[in-house]
């Protein structure tokens, strides 16, 4: 067989060039640890690589919502379980109540029952991650609206009210209170409940309070007497007996800052917020009124029981008809206190369920990157006993070439 | 009998012959690097009975023509899946997704965002996430489908500059065919003039497919393996042009530079379109790249963005953002306000339905709902705007007109927003209002510029009353393995993409190398006979050095012997 010089050399070219795409190639796996390149290094398993790809990406936002969902759940179950606690004392109190036999002692019991309903209160306003737990979906304080789930934003009608709290009177409300216009809704009514005065009262930063009792004064058309104490208390009277007088719509909380009449009012809806996980929907928030009630509107609730409980203890004597009262309220509390255990039962199905869940998804997230590892990854020592082979080839390739072009008649004549 | 002048003139024949191949083969040595250079070996024959000595009869080219033809057969096909190969592999780059950097990618971190907005729909960071996750993957996928659209483009400027090349070879083929048949005439050797025209057939194959015709003179015709058109008649060269084709498929989904047909000018000035029927060499693999894998693959990705439009829209506009817009003029025009929206020239349509408003006041709180019932085969936007003015529960919150450039627009009067929710038609996918993500075609495909400027106008509740709820967040989140078409997630449609050009360019691999080992091999034959071997031309010197010698001897033994008888000649007298 002839062997031209030219092909002689053109196809040595060819074979070294040839060799040496492919030592790049394999040291392109290498450096990327990938086996598949690009989706004509094999099609199918590339589009498999992807979606399995793809299956861990949404395993790993799963994993993340199920421990976004436990953090939740676990602060719901640890303010059930507070909850429970302070209806186990309040029962007590209530029991002592019943075999109380001096005002003084009553009294006692009532404020004991008060500091519960404020430990109550601020466990229905429990957050996590700056995010409340018993508001429905209303879950965080939002533009100009002051949206605790359980917030003391209204005055609920009286004859005489006198705030808890008291600013300087000759500071502003946006200094004292960080507080920027808002207004309030104040309504009088006829000893028969008739309505017969309502008047929207607006506040500025630049007020103080006394500005405010003054606003009061000019817009309670006289039934309504207003005045500030020296110590910066807003002290609200009617001035007709009978009639009573209530603060209603108060979007800045200035009442709510001045510490209201002690009725929280819910702000919460009845939705939830719940979270996807694995194909399961499950609610991390929920309406704050199965548990808490709404005394401002008579729902029941522990928050509720707990006021009237307040209510029999400090304005009863301790004659026959409160002890039947108390016996009452121990009932209710009972029931409060089984609910409570019951939605504490619901929330532990829950973090087991998520628990369960988390490790699920762990396991099939591990699956799922092995059956992608398997796919896709490259074997090192394959490909590194590859390179060295196919280097030794190029290499044999080139001296091979050499020496068939020394090869000539040349050397010879 | 021979005397000694026979001799002389017989050695003097093997000098002349031995000097005449001595050339020949230093020709051979000296083009052995020379591309298209066929092997020429001398023709010696004996000078006729009556005379002593050897005849130069000639140079003959080593070459089979037969396996030229199959060769130039080889190529066309080599050529054509090479171009596609090297395009594709172009093409292949855009939808790797390797290292998390590709649309996949892309389009999974925003349904990843969905997800994470939903456990917190009123977080600012977040749904500023969703819209920067959604320009991202907007701006993914136009900058993939105008990369494509770019490499059409090139596509057809290589098509044109190979059009001009081919041209350029076929009047030089022409020259050549002249010039050998002239040589040939005058009995001279047109051996290099055929190397060179040769090589020239071998590289227009490798551009076009043709056939050739070698006449009877010695010139070779050349013409269009399909459909004939004859590109070289002897010693004339036909010419191929190219003009804009103002109905070609690049402007079915974009008004990009219009691409070429390819025409023929026959003898008598006729233009023939030719573009069909060149299939084989390098152009015929550009224009399948050009005609219809680009093309295929820009009307997929546009499907895949009108399907992103809708689908996402049709979410958004079922409910309500945290906050709420106080004015919405429609994305897409209507070629007039009176022509029933589906008939009016829009990019989507839609199907009879309802949509209502919510309006609320500027804290937020919601004033009042109130719900229009559409036919889009019946209303127009004028129609639209009607019924949301005329709406009872409107009560003049809000009043819609149409823009003179025929656009619906909604605005709600001074203290008040509103919030389009409820659409069960796609009436604002059609129209581009409160949309998300809006785009008549993959190009201009983007996230509605008011979505940019206030995230919280993003839906993520449905109830208008409670805007903190996230059913809308997770159902844009379930997106991710929702079927959108019935049988395929987003996710699919786009991985079905990416598998079918992995498949075309899988399958051009294999071909290209399979092809290229059939050229090789018959490379190898061909230049077994045609190529230079040195050694075998440093072999053939010797021998001729050899016979030169031998006959310069020859001279000098009978120069002795006429010597040899002049003296005995001289002794006599």
């Amino acid at each position: 067989m002839r062997v031209p010089t030219r092909f002689l050399f053109e196809t040595r070219k060819d074979s070294i060039i040839r060799n040496q795409t492919e030592v790049f190639k394999i040291q392109q796996q290498i450096s990327s640890g990938l086996k598949l390149l690009k989706p004509s290094d094999a099609p199918g398993e590339f589009t498999l690589a992807k979606r399995i790809q793809v299956d861990i990406s949404k395993l790993s936002r799963d994993l993340s919502d199920v421990n976004s969902a436990l953090t939740f759940l676990r602060g719901k179950e640890e303010a059930l379980s507070k909850v429970s606690d302070i209806l186990a004392k309040a029962k007590l109190h209530a029991e002592r109540g019943v075999d109380a036999d001096s005002t003084e002692e009553m009294s006692s019991l009532a404020s004991a029952v008060e500091e519960l309903f404020s430990e109550a209160v601020e466990i229905a306003n429990t957050s996590v991650a700056g995010r409340y737990i018993f508001g429905g979906s209303k879950i965080v304080p939002t533009g100009t609206s002051y949206k605790k789930p359980y917030d003391d934003a209204e005055l609920d009608r009286t004859e005489n009210w006198t705030s808890p709290k008291g600013i300087n009177p000759n500071t502003t409300l946006g200094d004292a209170l960080k507080i920027k216009e808002g207004r309030f809704l104040l309504s009088v009514f006829d000893p028969n409940g008739n309505l017969i005065l309502s008047a929207n009262i607006s506040y500025t930063d630049s007020d103080t309070i006394v500005t405010v009792a003054n606003k009061i004064n000019t817009s309670g058309g006289g039934f309504v007497l207003a005045s500030v104490s020296p110590n910066g208390k807003l002290q609200l009277s009617s001035s007709t007996p009978g009639f009573t007088f209530s603060i209603t719509d108060d979007n800045m909380g200035l009442i709510s800052e001045l510490g209201g009449d002690g009725l929280p009012e819910y702000h919460g809806d009845s939705l939830s917020l719940s979270v996807e996980v694995y194909n399961s929907i499950i609610d991390i928030t929920s309406d704050g009124r199965k548990i808490f009630g709404d005394p401002t509107k008579k729902v029941k609730g522990t928050l509720t029981i707990l006021r009237d409980l307040i209510d029999i203890l400090r304005f009863r004597n301790h004659e026959g008809s409160t002890r039947e009262l108390l016996r009452s309220a121990v009932l209710q509390i009972e029931e409060a206190y089984e609910l409570v255990n019951s939605e504490r039962a619901k929330v532990g199905e829950k973090i087991a369920f998520l628990e369960r869940r988390e490790d699920l998804l762990n396991y099939l997230k591990t699956q799922q990157s092995i059956r992608k590892s398997n796919i896709e990854d490259l074997d090192m020592a394959e490909a590194s006993a590859n390179l060295t082979l196919k280097e030794s080839i190029t290499q044999a390739s080139m001296i091979a070439a050499v020496r068939a072009f020394e090869l000539t008649i040349l050397r010879f004549i | 009998m021979a005397g000694i002048r026979d001799i002389l003139i017989a050695a003097k024949t093997g000098i002349f012959t031995s000097r005449a191949a001595l050339e020949l083969t230093s020709k051979n040595i000296t083009n052995a690097g020379t591309e298209g250079y066929t092997r020429q070996t001398a023709l010696l024959t004996p000078l006729p009975p009556s005379q002593i000595g050897v005849l130069f009869a000639g140079a003959k080219r080593e070459r089979l023509a037969f396996l030229e033809k199959r060769m130039h057969e080889e190529l066309q096909i080599l050529k054509d899946f090479s171009a596609q190969k090297d395009l594709i592999d172009r093409i292949e780059s855009l939808f790797s997704d390797n290292q998390g950097s590709g649309l996949l990618n892309s389009l999974d971190e925003l349904f990843s965002a969905f997800e994470e907005l939903s456990t917190n729909p009123e977080a600012p960071g977040l749904r500023q996430n969703v819209i920067l996750k959604a320009q991202s993957f907007t701006f993914r996928l136009r900058e993939t489908a105008e990369s494509v659209a770019n490499i059409r483009t090139e596509t057809d400027k290589a098509i044109v500059q190979h059009i001009q090349e081919i041209n350029s070879m076929l009047k030089q083929i022409a020259t050549l065919n002249k010039k050998i048949a002239e040589l040939q005439a005058g009995r001279e050797n047109p051996n290099e003039l055929k190397d060179q025209r040769d090589l020239l057939i071998r590289k227009l194959s490798e551009l076009i497919d043709i056939n050739t015709f070698e006449t009877e003179n010695g010139m070779i015709n050349v013409y269009l393996k399909r459909g004939g058109h004859m590109l070289i008649d002897r010693d004339r060269a036909y010419s191929l042009t190219f003009e804009i084709d103002p109905t070609n498929q690049a402007k079915v989904v974009q008004q990009s530079e219009a691409l070429h047909k390819i025409k023929y000018i026959d003898g008598k000035g006729n233009v023939w379109d030719i573009t069909p029927f060149i299939t084989g060499g390098t152009i015929g693999g550009l224009l399948k790249i050009r005609d219809k894998v680009t093309h295929d693959i820009i009307l997929r990705l546009n499907s895949f963005a009108r399907q992103i439009v809708k689908v996402f829209g049709s979410i958004q506009v079922r409910g309500v953002g945290i906050s709420h817009p106080k004015e919405i003029i429609s994305t897409y025009r209507a070629s007039d306000s009176f022509t029933p929206i589906n008939s009016a020239g829009l990019p989507y349509s839609a199907t009879a339905g309802r949509l209502s408003i919510a309006v609320y006041d500027e804290s937020g709180n919601l004033v009042s709902t109130f719900t229009i019932f559409y036919d889009p085969d019946v209303d127009g936007i004028g129609n639209i705007a009607s019924l949301i003015n005329g709406a009872a529960g409107n009560s003049g919150y809000v009043s819609a007109s149409i823009t003179p450039d025929n656009r619906l627009k909604i605005e709600a009067t001074s203290g008040f927003k509103f919030d389009i929710y409820d659409d069960t038609g796609g009436l604002g996918v059609a129209l581009g209002i409160d949309s998300f993500i809006v785009g008549a075609n993959v190009f201009d495909i983007d996230v509605e510029q008011a979505f940019k400027e206030n995230p919280q106008f993003l839906s993520s509740s449905s109830d208008p009353a409670s805007p903190y709820s996230n059913d809308l967040a997770l159902e844009f989140a379930s997106l991710k393995t929702k079927k959108v078409d019935g049988t395929r997630t987003l996710i699919d449609i786009y991985l079905d993409i990416q598998n079918e050009i992995g498949n075309i360019s899988s399958f051009l691999n294999v071909e290209v190398s399979a092809r290229k080992l059939v050229v090789d091999t018959l490379e190898a034959e061909i230049q077994q006979r045609s190529g230079v071997s040195l050694d075998e031309e440093f072999i053939k010197t010797i021998e001729y050095q050899r016979a030169f010698e031998a006959s310069a001897r020859i001279v000098r033994i009978s120069d002795e012997m006429l010597l040899t008888i002049l003296g005995l000649a001289g002794g006599g007298g």
